[in-house]
């Protein structure tokens, strides 16, 4: 059999592709043939941002390491294919010695849009938005800009960046003094704790064709009552999931979205602590004194507090979108002041 | 009706997180950074790139839960590439689409299908084989070690899969 260094220069080319594209932008993609999982009410089964991003930051770190500086183009050692008979088969053979140099074109990068002055939840879905997997936001005091809104980025704006850069948004905390401590959101969190177990719920939305083994309790978090609902939904086939979801009997508008995965799938709460997240997370975690609690199989409850108000989040790796499925907003008083979300449920 | 299955586990993970064994979290951390990569280019290979991504963050957590009997083993790749295959035929998952990326033409502008697609159709074990060795460069050894399987059936997948490969790109030029 021939060697054939061409077609290994584009597999290694492609394998590269691979690592590098995970969250960010893959383009258009090839389909083996077969048919699609059936899905009952997720069009697809995909991971979170928070997931995709973490993997997608360790394959770029990797993928740093060879791309040296990130110039017009880089540089990386490949190996032409050499013909290998070992009695048996003619085989092409692993990369080995005698390395040849060939270029290969970095990763597509994109330009870092100015942030400064957003509301750091809109900053968030921004870079989010644009697939940056290392950013970390970083509280500071200001007298200027209000709490909660994007005092400058590192880079600045307008900075080339890969989506693999490290970015860092800094958030103003409002003038000194100012804000939740971490202490008091300590003390949300426990207040979130069920207070009275809820013997009869009312059914929940749209389960159809399913048996629901339903359970939840009711909670108060600052001042608000905060129903959890939390029930098994079994198909006729014997399919189960489970949804988790809150809503408040204080204020009947307000939903989160609702965050459903398979039975049996195991929590995904250690993932916030990881230091290689995506760009939602990572903003989480870094700005939020990590005061983080999890629900069961995948749900993440978060609890910020970074910027003179907090929030809590509903996050699944089993989302079929990236970012948050629900989220609440308190002012520092812990009054509700906005609410987002029902992306899907 | 299990009504305070969730009560107990917002419980339980509040003061287990209290607890959290700093060195445990950080050879955790080590080993999604080192070790993490390798097995998300197996499965990345072995499912694509949406599969892939998704089976092995469910590996991942999975290595976390069972830390304690993972940082014990010589080859723990090898045995979570394996954790993720039976995890993901247990979910009913293992007929979901295998996607990959198209190719890029080397100026970027000009996407490519014939190799992702020539992939995507290679049988599993042979499309592996193949992106393992030749794409990110690891040895026979190393292959066989984290699949399982011996050094001469890494030759073997790999003889046919490049085989097939040179097969369909050299029809696809044809017909262009």
């Amino acid at each position: 059999m021939n060697p054939d260094p061409d077609l290994e220069q584009r597999l290694r080319a492609y394998a590269e592709r691979l690592d590098a594209g995970a969250a960010a932008d893959i383009g258009p993609v090839v389909t083996a043939t077969g048919p699609a999982a059936p899905d009952r009410r997720r069009r697809t089964w995909r991971t979170s941002g928070a997931v995709a991003g973490a993997l997608a930051a360790i394959a770029a770190v990797a993928y740093l390491a060879s791309a040296g500086d990130g110039g017009g183009t880089s540089r990386v050692e490949t190996t032409p294919g050499t013909t290998v008979d070992d009695g048996v088969l003619a085989v092409d053979a692993p990369p080995a010695a005698a390395p040849t140099t060939t270029t290969v074109p970095p990763v597509p990068g994109l330009t870092l849009p100015d942030l400064v002055g957003l509301e750091s939840t809109r900053a968030w879905v921004t870079v989010n938005t644009l697939g940056l997997t290392h950013v970390t936001t970083s509280p500071e005091s200001s007298d200027t800009i209000a709490a909660g809104r994007v005092i400058r980025t590192d880079p600045p704006p307008g900075t080339a960046v890969l989506q693999t850069d490290p970015v860092t948004v800094v958030v103003s905390t409002g003038p000194t003094g100012s804000g939740l401590t971490l202490d008091v959101a300590g003390r949300i969190v426990r207040d979130l704790l069920p207070t009275e177990a809820v013997p009869t719920l009312p059914p929940p939305d749209s389960i159809a064709g399913g048996a629901v083994d339903d359970r939840g309790y009711l909670g108060r978090l600052a001042g608000t009552d905060l129903l959890v609902r939390h029930f098994d939904v079994v198909m006729p086939d014997g399919w189960t999931e489970t949804c988790v979801y809150l809503e408040s009997p204080s204020a009947p508008a307000w939903r989160s979205g609702t965050c459903w995965w398979p039975a049996g799938n195991p929590p995904r709460y250690r993932t916030i602590a990881a230091p290689a997240v995506d760009a939602s997370v990572a903003i989480v975690a870094a700005a939020a004194g990590d005061a983080v609690v999890a629900l069961e199989n995948g749900v993440r409850m978060e609890l910020t507090h970074p910027v003179g108000g907090f929030a809590v989040f509903l996050e699944s790796t089993f989302s079929t979108v990236d970012g948050p499925l629900g989220a609440c907003w308190f002012d520092a008083a812990g009054n509700v002041n906005r609410t987002e979300s029902p992306i899907h449920g | 009706v299990k009504r305070f299955g969730p009560v107990r586990a917002l419980r339980g993970v509040v003061e287990v997180g209290d607890r959290v064994q700093p060195s445990a979290a950080a050879a955790f951390d080590a080993f999604v950074a080192e070790d993490g990569a390798r097995l998300r280019r197996v499965l990345v290979a072995r499912y694509g790139i949406e599969l892939g991504e998704e089976v092995h963050a469910d590996a991942l957590g999975w290595a976390w839960e069972h830390w304690d009997r993972l940082a014990a083993m010589a080859n723990p790749v090898g045995y979570l590439y394996r954790v993720a295959q039976s995890r993901l035929r247990r979910h009913r998952r293992a007929s979901a689409r295998v996607v990959f990326p198209v190719e890029r033409a080397p100026d970027l502008t000009d996407p490519a299908p014939e190799l992702g697609g020539a992939l995507a159709r290679l049988p599993e074990s042979h499309r592996v084989a193949v992106l393992l060795v030749h794409g990110h460069g690891w040895t026979y050894e190393e292959a066989a070690d984290v699949l399982g399987v011996r050094v001469s059936t890494i030759r073997n997948w790999i003889h046919r899969g490049m085989r097939r490969l040179r097969s369909e790109l050299a029809d696809v030029e044809e017909d262009a």
